[in-house]
């Protein structure tokens, strides 16, 4: 067993572990990071097996859009400090049928899938980032862009929805409110 | 012994980010100071709060040096003079840095306290405003560079420095990049006046040794970054590379920590605002004027 | 030693140590820089930095006057901060509930730097010591006992087994909720610097903290008795402690009558989930959904639902007037609540009956020490005022008065630089109003062009009327009388207290001197007075009853009182950084509170 297959299984092993604390912690924001950290393995993995690019892209985009996750899971689920000592399991059946179907599924694909010719030679991290850059704007560019396009149009939609209209006015009456009203708007009859 | 003299001017460079740094808040140069102030922490009780989440507490600190330290990996102070030679260099150093916005959220949010968390929260929404004006200066950067290596980007300068070439996107890169290193006037999540502290609040002692050299050295890799990316690494007239990075640093270090003290703190909301309709528009508009560059008059 | 951090034997390092500690002093003053600047202690000359909070802090520098009310806050403050740790008292004797001060000095800047020099001394002899006392303040005390996980009412004082079923007893703080370990995030406020705030019984944020006088029970407040668990699948096991369930070996979620308001949000959702998503069929009990948790909790005006946190700032906030306690509901960074206190606020009531005039002027003097001569100033008038005698000098006085109103601005303007980083404005602002305060007439002339050229420095630095532009806006017809701007912002405050420091500054040029204010003569006169005086902060207005030329009853209104009205909307719905500068900018001085 080389060294990079040691590693390789020790971030693997990693990931999966991570992925793990995610549901047997009862904080909110350690969740969150477990998963973060579970992604982070995984950007591990692709350095190891020398996708440089890939590996450090993935260990970049996780830190951020996973803290994201973790605030909005704070904000709403309300579990501060993590003493709630929130159950991080439900639905138990539904999700545990999934799991094992989406493992089976992937280790299935993993065995039986066609992954081509192996490749003897890898090229160079510098050369990597120069394929990668033209694949994305080569065979892949319509994907690409589509995908981004759909992003965006969701992002707008979804922060469009997200903002009140100033002068709409408020569909539940605000008691905290209340002293600064104006009453009285018609006057006497 | 290149190593030797690599470790010895990092160490250097961080005492000098230091020293700078009280001067500029304390109006006083004391060269000993930071030491004085490591010894005086060093003597001080390590305090932990109640109801702690105490594995965020402590890895907070560690995680923020790590990750300024992994940043600093990919900074040539001179050829061959650098830890490791990534052809992803300036992709990796943002991945690096994107770990201290978990680190601060870990550190704010492990002592149980709510200026601490409320501190770690405000950076994410800091991140949020500037983590697009670090990576889409650092674009333009590679553009030119034709290569994500540092190495490269330092020798595409050769002819004339990305300050002079693409201008905007320098100052882009310095201001989100001090927004990065949380100086003021983007200090934010450890604001005194604010927060009373922040995320720093309810550090005492060596994790607070620990907390405060990840911030320096956090300050020292952004200003070393802005050195390679736009002011020409170790490029100068004569005498050796290394001292000319070294001088930049510090300069540019300098620049940070002083020039943020004459403006009053930004409001999380103006930050906000600024960087994504006025920001992002000339961050693109900095990838179009540098991609025509590269184009008509490659230098 | 109350101070010291314990080792048996202090080696050559802590030496070292020690003499560092002495060489890099963080000053927690109580009660609060501004007493220090208005009593012309410079404490950078000194050799002392500001810390930011008890954590920060190595030396608790006491200065007078001190209350009850800001002594224990100051204890609170003294057991958070890390040792070592001194306490220097300059002009205090008395400071109990904290221990014996370290260093005791008379209160001047002479005295001030010996003490420095003797704290030096102290830090590099008594850093480290073999015989530590450990501090406890009293407002913090709190007692652990010993309780049944099955039957909560089984309290000991000692550990040991249940007489009902024989199972352990375990520990917990009394006042704490058991059932409520949500508590937490506001709990915070103990660890953080103003947990000084603990203490004042109607914060219950902060259970564990809170003097343990009353029982638990009693507080009506705490619904927490109520406060069950119950497994997310089976409905049927009920438990008072939090725990895994006995069928299935899930964690137990919380289970409760009714949720508080704010303060208490944290656990409330979890019931709410529980009662009513176990109604919706389809979805298995215990099915997490946004909608569901935060149902019928309170909402703040933008619609959103966020959790809800209530955080102390004060009495030793950086950002805020010293003393001046203040509790903000936050949603999200967002401020729902505003509550204010005074931790040295006066009293005008005359508890010991009536007193002399003369003693009642030196009196009202002493309680305000921002703006001694002011208030000296009002005192004088509403009593000449009852008496029917007509002072001869008001020139003067209002001299006097006009170079007050500066170094309350200066002191004011010292606040603003610390709350926005403006290192720079903050130092000058400081220094200049250390030279105002003692200076005379000629001093304060001389002092006009350099006096003027800050102001002028204030009003071109970059980016702050920007900053103060868009927080502050006072609601149209709300009580504000302090310096009248131009523009309804804070923006609009700042401009208007540098135009008065120019005005006032004016003002004492124009009387050519500055007089001393004394109580005319009155004799045994006897009536109802009334006067005002236009101070820095607003129009002080006070009633006196004079009986034989004795004061047999007085009513003071002072701005602040007024104004502490504003906090409530002026920081309604403000990000929590604007809701502290707008507080700032309304200058409320917590001396000026009733207690």
């Amino acid at each position: 067993m080389s060294v990079q297959v040691i590693f390789l299984l020790a971030f693997g092993l990693a990931a999966v572990w991570f992925g793990i604390v995610v549901f047997r912690t009862h904080s909110m924001v350690r969740s969150a990071l477990a998963l973060l950290f579970s992604q982070t393995a995984v950007g591990a993995m692709f350095l190891v097996m020398q996708a440089e690019f890939l590996g450090v892209l993935q260990i970049m985009m996780m830190a951020t859009e996973m803290s994201i996750m973790a605030i909005f899971m704070v904000m709403f689920m309300m579990d501060p400090g993590g003493l709630g000592e929130m159950d991080m399991k439900h639905q138990r059946k539904l999700s545990l049928w999934a799991g094992i179907i989406a493992f089976g599924g992937a280790s299935g694909l993993a065995l039986f899938g066609d992954w081509g010719p192996i490749a003897t030679q890898i090229p160079d991290a510098g050369e990597q980032v120069r394929l990668l850059g033209i694949e994305l704007l080569g065979r892949s560019m319509l994907i690409f862009e589509s995908a981004g396009l759909t992003i965006l149009t969701a992002m707008i939609a979804a922060t469009s929805i997200a903002v009140q209209p100033p002068h709409r006015p408020k569909e539940t009456p605000d008691k905290s409110k209340e002293p600064y009203q104006v009453h009285n708007h018609g006057g006497a009859a | 012994m290149s190593s030797f003299v690599l470790i010895a001017s990092l160490i250097f460079a961080t005492y000098g980010v230091a020293v700078i740094e009280e001067w500029v808040s304390t109006n006083r140069l004391r060269l000993a100071g930071p030491l004085i102030s490591t010894l005086r922490l060093l003597g001080q009780e390590n305090i932990l709060p109640r109801k702690s989440d105490r594995l965020f507490f402590e890895v907070g600190p560690v995680l923020l040096l790590i990750a300024a330290l992994l940043s600093l990996a990919v900074i040539p102070l001179a050829p061959g003079l650098i830890v490791t030679d990534l052809a992803t260099g300036a992709l990796f150093f943002n991945a690096a840095l994107a770990y201290v916005l978990v680190a601060m959220i870990m550190a704010g949010w492990g002592p149980d306290g709510a200026y601490g968390m409320i501190g770690g929260w405000r950076f994410l929404g800091q991140l949020i405003a500037y983590a697009m004006l670090v990576v889409m200066p650092i674009t333009t950067v590679a553009m030119r560079a034709e290569s994500l290596s540092t190495i490269d980007i330092v020798n595409s300068q050769e002819m004339l420095w990305n300050i002079a070439y693409q201008p905007l996107g320098f100052l882009l890169f310095l201001f989100a990049g001090m927004a990065m290193a949380f100086v003021p006037p983007f200090d934010l999540p450890v604001a005194s006046g604010e927060l009373a502290g922040g995320v720093e609040a309810e550090y005492t002692g060596v994790r607070l040794i620990i907390f405060r050299l990840g911030r320096m050295v956090l300050i020292l890799s952004v200003s070393s970054a802005i050195v390679v990316f736009y002011l020409g690494g170790w490029l100068g007239p004569f005498g050796p590379d290394w001292s000319w990075s070294m001088i930049k640093i510090l300069g540019v270090a300098a620049l940070m920590l002083s020039g943020g003290r004459m403006l009053p703190r930004i409001r999380e909301a103006t930050l906000l605002a600024w960087s994504w309709k006025l920001g992002i528009p000339l961050a693109l508009a900095n990838i179009f004027l540098v991609g025509v560059l590269v184009l008509v008059v490659p230098l | 030693m109350f101070g010291s951090r314990e080792f048996s034997k202090p080696n050559l390092l802590h030496g070292l140590i020690g003499r560092a500690t002495g060489n890099d002093l963080r000053v927690l003053v109580v009660p609060g820089p501004e007493l220090a600047l208005a009593g012309g202690l410079d404490l950078m000359d000194a050799g002392l930095r500001m810390a930011s909070g008890p954590r920060d802090a190595n030396v608790l520098l006491l200065l007078p006057p001190l209350g009850d009310k800001m002594l224990n806050a100051a204890s609170v403050a003294f057991a958070q901060m890390p040792r070592p740790r001194a306490i220097v008292a300059l002009g205090v004797k008395n400071i109990s509930p904290l221990p014996e001060a370290d260093i005791y000095g008379e209160l001047s800047q002479a005295g001030l730097i010996e003490s420095v020099n003797s704290l030096r001394l102290h830090f590099a002899q008594n850093s480290f010591s073999n015989s530590v006392q450990s501090f406890d303040a009293p407002a913090l005390q709190s007692r652990i006992e010993y309780t049944c996980p099955m039957h909560p009412e089984v309290v000991s004082n000692q550990p040991g087994s249940c007489p009902k079923c024989g199972m352990d007893l375990v520990p917990r703080e009394t006042g704490t909720d058991t059932g409520q370990p949500e508590e937490k995030s506001v709990q915070k406020t103990q660890s953080s610097s103003n947990a000084a705030h603990a203490h004042s019984s109607h914060v219950k944020t902060a259970p564990a903290e809170v003097d343990h006088g009353e029982h638990k029970k009693a507080d009506g407040e705490s619904g927490d008795a109520t406060a069950k668990y119950t497994c997310p699948m089976h409905p049927e096991v009920v438990s008072d402690e939090p725990g895994s369930c006995p069928k299935c070996g899930m964690f137990l979620e919380p289970v409760k009558a009714e949720s508080d308001h704010g303060s208490h949000s944290h656990g409330s959702h979890s019931h709410e989930s529980e009662s009513s998503v176990s109604k919706l069929i389809g979805l298995e009990p215990g099915f997490m959904s946004m909608i569901e948790m935060t149902e019928g909790t309170p909402r703040s005006s933008d619609g959103l639902q966020m959790e809800w946190i209530t955080v102390p700032f004060g009495p030793f906030f950086p950002g805020l007037p010293a003393g001046f306690g203040l509790e903000l509901t936050l949603d999200g960074d967002n401020v729902a609540k505003a509550t204010t206190s005074s931790f040295c606020g006066f009293s005008d009531s005359l508890e010991n009956g009536p007193i002399n005039a003369g003693d009642y002027v030196e009196n009202l003097q002493g309680q305000m020490p921002l703006a001694p001569l002011t208030y000296r100033l009002l005192a004088c008038r509403a009593i000449e005022a009852a008496a029917e005698k007509t002072s001869e000098n008001d020139n003067l006085r209002d001299a006097t008065l006009a170079q007050e109103r500066i170094a309350s601005q200066l002191r004011w303007l010292t606040n603003l630089g610390r709350q926005l980083g403006l290192k720079g404005i903050e130092r000058k602002a400081a220094k200049l109003q250390l030279l105002i305060i003692g200076a005379d007439y000629e001093q304060i002339i001389k002092l006009t062009p350099e006096l003027s050229q800050f102001i002028k420095k204030v009003k071109a630095t970059p980016f702050l009327r920007r900053r103060l532009d868009a927080v502050g806006e006072l609601p149209p017809q709300s009580n504000w009388d302090g310096p009248q701007s131009i523009e309804n912002n804070a923006a609009g405050r700042l401009v208007a207290r540098l135009d008065d420091i120019s005005q006032s500054l004016a003002l004492i040029k124009k009387a050519g001197a500055i007089g001393e204010i004394k109580l005319a003569e009155i004799g045994n006169a006897a009536g109802h007075g009334h006067a005002s005086v236009d101070t820095a902060r607003g129009k002080a207005n006070l009633h006196v009853e004079l009986k034989g030329g004795q004061v047999i009853s007085a009513k003071l209104d002072t701005p602040s009182m007024r104004h502490t009205e504003l906090v409530a909307p002026l920081t309604d719905q403000q990000e929590l950084g604007d809701a502290l500068v707008a507080i700032a900018s309304i200058d409320i001085s917590p001396w000026e509170m009733r207690v």
